[in-house]
């Protein structure tokens, strides 16, 4: 047992290190390496793909709308998940189950389907109280905060539901209100998990695709996905060019979960789920 | 409508525009200067809607940045400005900006129904509102909004699009044929693709990934089974595409496939990659739209070089009814019906089809142009010539390729390939009919 | 209440009155730009006619089988890493791609899973030429092949859920069930599989936001729905038909049908649960 584990664990790591590693080696390619010889290891390391990719495209601008979306549109999220996915784990809220799923319905239409009709919806608004959330980049993370709040309320819930009871009753007793108590004693206690609410949001937001298009329709702001996807026009798809720009995009996350990694590993990830 | 803050994408685009500017001043030198009277000198702002201009430093972005680049130097009280979205989502991009009001001035097009669904938010026009133009340019056909009324059109016909197809020449002498003797029919063509096949070198390049492959080389073949009158039937439905002419244009590709002139890799393979194998040398001959990136311009500077290949049209079928070579137009640029400057917008439209900007267009980005009086012994390689000559001998008709709607289209270029190697095209032609009418 | 009530006022703003709308465009024709014209049950009875249609709630169903490969695994390696040295080195690791957004690993597997790629000319060199396959072009393993990617995508994440959930185990638990002569087979099946089982519906809800019902950016990056269509999802058809050809009535049916085959899959679920007669995974 002892070996067949190590086996399996170094099996493991190098199947998952390899695609990564294997990113990085064709992003440092030449163009014609690439096409000549796609599997060497070998050969030229040149670091133009990464300077070309980033001249060709307005990436840098393209990563700073993601974030100005992004951020407020995780803390719209995470700001809904708390909340209501502490009602929901703690408190005697009326008609329990329509509530549930009603946060979880809206996860069985896909985003495809709704982008137009959320469109549409925006630019009715607009032509009739004339104020619209589309094209702009707080009405984008308005979007957000609403379609990420379902899993949020899902995984607030989850981690209120684990918390011991005594520690809220014990502020219940004292006479404090629901709201006290909250404020008090319950939100202290989740700051790490609001962290980790956060980072994960940010990330989910950030992988969004179309929403990102159809609701920013001035082109005046890009997010980052969109930037990549126009990267491939109809004439240009893959090799060390593409390669280069999705390294630079994904950047930005590993940046934010090497920041939140305190909160990831000790709270979430190093306990707090109890069976 | 179009009130850009100086911060942003645009902003960004700008310093571009700035550092590139001494690029233009040669160019305006070397191409010449056109003429525009005082009186109606365009002014404003305008912006350019496309997938192609998301890149300005290569392909058909930098064609158009440069071509921009001139336009406002010889216009100081214009500012170009270019919006790219995604080429797969173009259509629903377009729309939503259009019903946002944010479209742009200039919106790019490719020809026929590929972006019907966008012809709503242009303004019609027809050749005739462009002067010159409407005789000057060929492919006014790609622009027809209604089958039934031909005459009016969502937009100005830009580019020559034709498929060509390309053979490498040492390949051919490899296996005993004479390098300068492309097949004209199908009879030599087979021939020599069997040549190939014997000496171990493979004939045809196919791309199961993306199907481009097969769509350019059954679009090679449909001019000779159609007539432009009938393309634009198939488009009203009045001819169907499980119409037999549908399937015999559609065959030869298929009868490829069965006698194993494919590579046998194909499945896996873009169009793309098949372009570097043809560098490479590694496929004796492919086919290609003239207008492709890896066409005969890049691959002039290639492994390959400008006297490595030649071209031919699609070779003549036993049972053709016609002679012709599809040549319509590379893509179409409308004006949008709801823009605030449309006149500026129509002004850059004409700097572009005129020869000036047909010319940037092809020294910058290899787009073949659609007006005969572009100079290609200054600005095309030995490649391109040859490309002008097959179309000069087998008769530059306006013929569009196949003429689907986007729905049947986006049906054909996910099921093609498959359907070629299945054998049923009956199926396949059906599957596209109820995509074509639904 | 009030904790609830802001939740509930975006949701109906930003999510359900769109569905509200998309219901309604179920019954028309619409492309986005004239306004969309009644059409009654046309579009779901162009669906009940069109072969790819069935491939793509086909392709769904066999898809969403991965789960049983995306729960299964992390569980195991949790179970095989708790407790050993290097565990923390190789969680960390194995975490690494879920920092990736769907569409960029597709973009990277592409690379790794091409005919000439890596994994193929590896095999090659060792000599194992017949297991080299087109990967993502071969109608018979596009499908494992996707779900492969998606478990090498979500693997770490569940990892560190089962080894959470691990770490907060009795110990003492443990031991009796080894005193008791236990065999390491019969412990996880017995011991730690119920024992984890709040970890496994956690992990099955992320799962199902990230993939069962959004295989979109996956397909988009892997193979957008080929060779053929032999990996065109329910939401991958809902893109192709909405966005990118803008027939807006026809993508709204699809995804209604969608909710039909979701929520059926739920029903199931249910369903094998109370057979079961157990709350237990």
């Amino acid at each position: 047992m002892r070996w067949g584990a190590r086996i399996v664990m170094v099996v493991a790591c190098l199947a998952v290190l390899f695609p990564l590693l294997w990113v990085l080696r064709t992003a440092l390619k030449s163009d014609a390496e690439f096409i000549s010889q796609p599997a060497a290891i070998g050969g030229t390391f040149t670091l133009d793909n990464f300077a070309a990719a980033w001249n060709a495209v307005d990436l840098g601008g393209a990563i700073r709308d993601s974030l100005v979306i992004t951020i407020p549109g995780a803390m719209l999220a995470t700001f809904l998940g708390v909340l209501a996915g502490y009602a929901l784990a703690k408190l005697p809220v009326p008609a329990k189950r329509l509530l549930l799923v009603l946060a979880v319905g809206g996860l069985t239409i896909p985003i495809a389907a709704l982008v137009i009709p959320e469109f549409d919806q925006a630019l009715w608004l607009r032509d009739t109280i004339g104020v619209s959330y589309v094209d702009s980049t707080w009405g984008l993370s308005l979007v957000y905060g609403a379609f990420f709040a379902s899993w949020s309320t899902l995984f607030f819930l989850s981690w209120f539901r684990d918390l011991p009871a005594d520690l809220l009753e014990a502020a219940w007793l004292d006479g404090a209100s629901a709201a006290q108590t909250f404020l008090r004693v319950a939100l202290p206690l989740a700051v790490p998990a609001i962290a980790v609410g956060l980072v994960l949001n940010v990330f989910l937001q950030w992988s969004e695709v179309l929403l990102g298009l159809i609701m920013l329709p001035s082109g005046d702001a890009t997010t980052a996905m969109t930037a990549i996807a126009s990267f491939s026009t109809q004439f240009r798809v893959g090799g060390p060019l593409t390669a280069a720009a999705t390294i630079i995009v994904a950047l930005p996350i590993f940046l934010l979960f090497l920041l939140a990694q305190r909160w990831l590993r000790t709270e979430i990830f190093g306990g707090s789920i109890k069976g | 409508m179009f009130h850009r803050t100086p911060s942003g994408v645009s902003a960004a685009r700008r310093a571009r525009t700035l550092t590139a500017l001494s690029l233009s001043a040669l160019l305006a030198g070397t191409v010449g200067m056109s003429t525009v009277s005082a009186q109606d000198a365009p002014s404003g702002d305008i912006s350019f809607f496309g997938w192609d201009v998301a890149d300005l430093t290569s392909g058909l972005g930098l064609g158009f940045q440069t071509a921009a680049m001139s336009f406002t130097a010889q216009n100081p009280g214009v500012n170009v400005t270019f919006d790219a979205v995604p080429f797969a989502d173009f259509v629903s991009a377009a729309t939503s900006r259009a019903r946002a009001g944010t479209l742009g001035d200039v919106v790019e097009m490719l020809p026929g129904l590929n972006h019907a669904p966008v012809f709503a938010a242009l303004e019609a026009t027809t050749p005739a509102d462009w002067g010159d133009l409407a005789t000057e340019l060929s492919g006014w056909g790609g622009g027809v909004i209604d089958p039934a009324d031909p005459n009016t059109v969502a937009g100005v016909p830009i580019g020559g699009q034709g498929v060509i197809w390309y053979y490498n020449k040492a390949l051919f002498e490899q296996a005993g044929l004479d390098p300068e003797a492309a097949p004209g029919t199908w009879a030599e063509f087979t021939a020599a693709a069997d040549a190939l096949k014997a000496a171990g070198i493979t004939p045809v390049a196919a791309s199961g990934v993306d199907s481009f492959l097969a769509w350019w080389a059954w679009s090679s073949f449909s001019p000779q089974y159609f007539t432009a009158d009938e393309v634009l039937q198939v488009r009203s439905g009045e001819i169907p595409l499980d119409d037999p002419r549908v399937l015999a244009s559609l065959q030869p590709v298929a009868d490829m496939f069965a006698a194993g002139y494919w590579n046998s890799d194909y499945a896996d393979k873009s169009f793309t990659d098949m372009e570097s194998a043809f560098i490479n040398g590694q496929v004796a001959m492919i086919p290609g739209v003239i207008t492709s990136i890896v066409n005969w311009k890049a691959w002039d500077g290639s492994a390959l070089g400008p006297e490595g290949y030649g071209v031919f049209g699609a070779p003549k079928r036993d049972d053709a009814t016609s002679d012709g070579q599809f040549f319509n137009p590379t893509l179409i640029y409308g004006v949008n019906a709801a823009s605030e400057n449309p006149e500026t917008a129509k002004a850059f439209i004409r700097f572009l089809a005129g020869v000036e900007g047909q010319s940037i267009l092809l020294a910058q980005s290899g787009q073949f142009p659609n007006r005969a009086d572009v100079d290609l012994a200054t600005y095309a390689s030995p490649g391109a010539q040859a490309i002008q000559g097959v179309i000069d001998s087998r008769g530059a008709s306006d013929v569009i390729q196949n003429q689907f709607s986007a729905a049947a289209q986006g049906e054909a270029f996910q099921k093609l390939t498959q359907a070629i190697v299945s054998g049923d095209l009956a199926t396949f032609l059906g599957d596209l009919q109820a995509q074509q009418g639904s | 209440m009030l904790f609830v009530a802001p939740l509930v006022v975006l949701l109906l703003i930003f999510v359900y009155a769109p569905i509200g709308r998309l219901v309604y465009y179920a019954f028309t024709t619409y492309d986005g730009l004239k306004p969309p014209q009644w059409v009654g049950l046309d579009n779901f009875a162009f669906l009940a006619s069109w072969p790819d249609f069935r491939r793509a709630i086909g392709n769904t169903v066999v898809l969403t089988l991965g789960v049983i490969v995306w729960v299964g695994l992390p569980f195991l390696l949790a179970v095989i890493i708790h407790g050993r040295r290097s565990a923390n080195l190789v969680r960390a690791i194995l975490f690494l791609p879920a920092l990736l957004p769907a569409l960029i690993v597709g973009r990277a597997f592409r690379l790794v899973l091409a005919e000439q790629g890596p994994i193929n000319e590896a095999l090659r060199g060792l000599g194992l030429d017949l297991l080299a396959q087109p990967w993502l072009a071969s109608e018979t393993w596009v499908l494992p092949t996707i779900i492969t990617v998606i478990a090498w995508a979500t693997m770490g994440t569940g990892v560190l859920l089962y080894s959470a959930g691990l770490a907060s185990l009795s110990s003492d638990y443990v031991e009796a069930a080894l005193v008791d002569g236990a065999r390491w087979r019969q412990l996880v099946w017995h011991i730690y599989r119920p024992a984890l089982g709040p970890v496994t519906r956690f992990w099955l809800l992320l799962l199902t936001i990230g993939t069962v019902t959004s295989f979109f950016p996956w397909i988009l990056g892997l193979t957008q729905g080929g060779p053929g269509t032999a990996s065109v999802t329910l939401d991958y058809q809902v893109y192709r038909s909405g966005v990118q050809t803008s027939r807006l009535g026809l993508a709204s049916a699809i995804a209604l049908v969608g909710v039909l085959v979701v929520a059926v899959l739920l029903v199931v679920q249910l369903v094998m649960r109370r057979v079961r007669g157990s709350d237990e995974w």
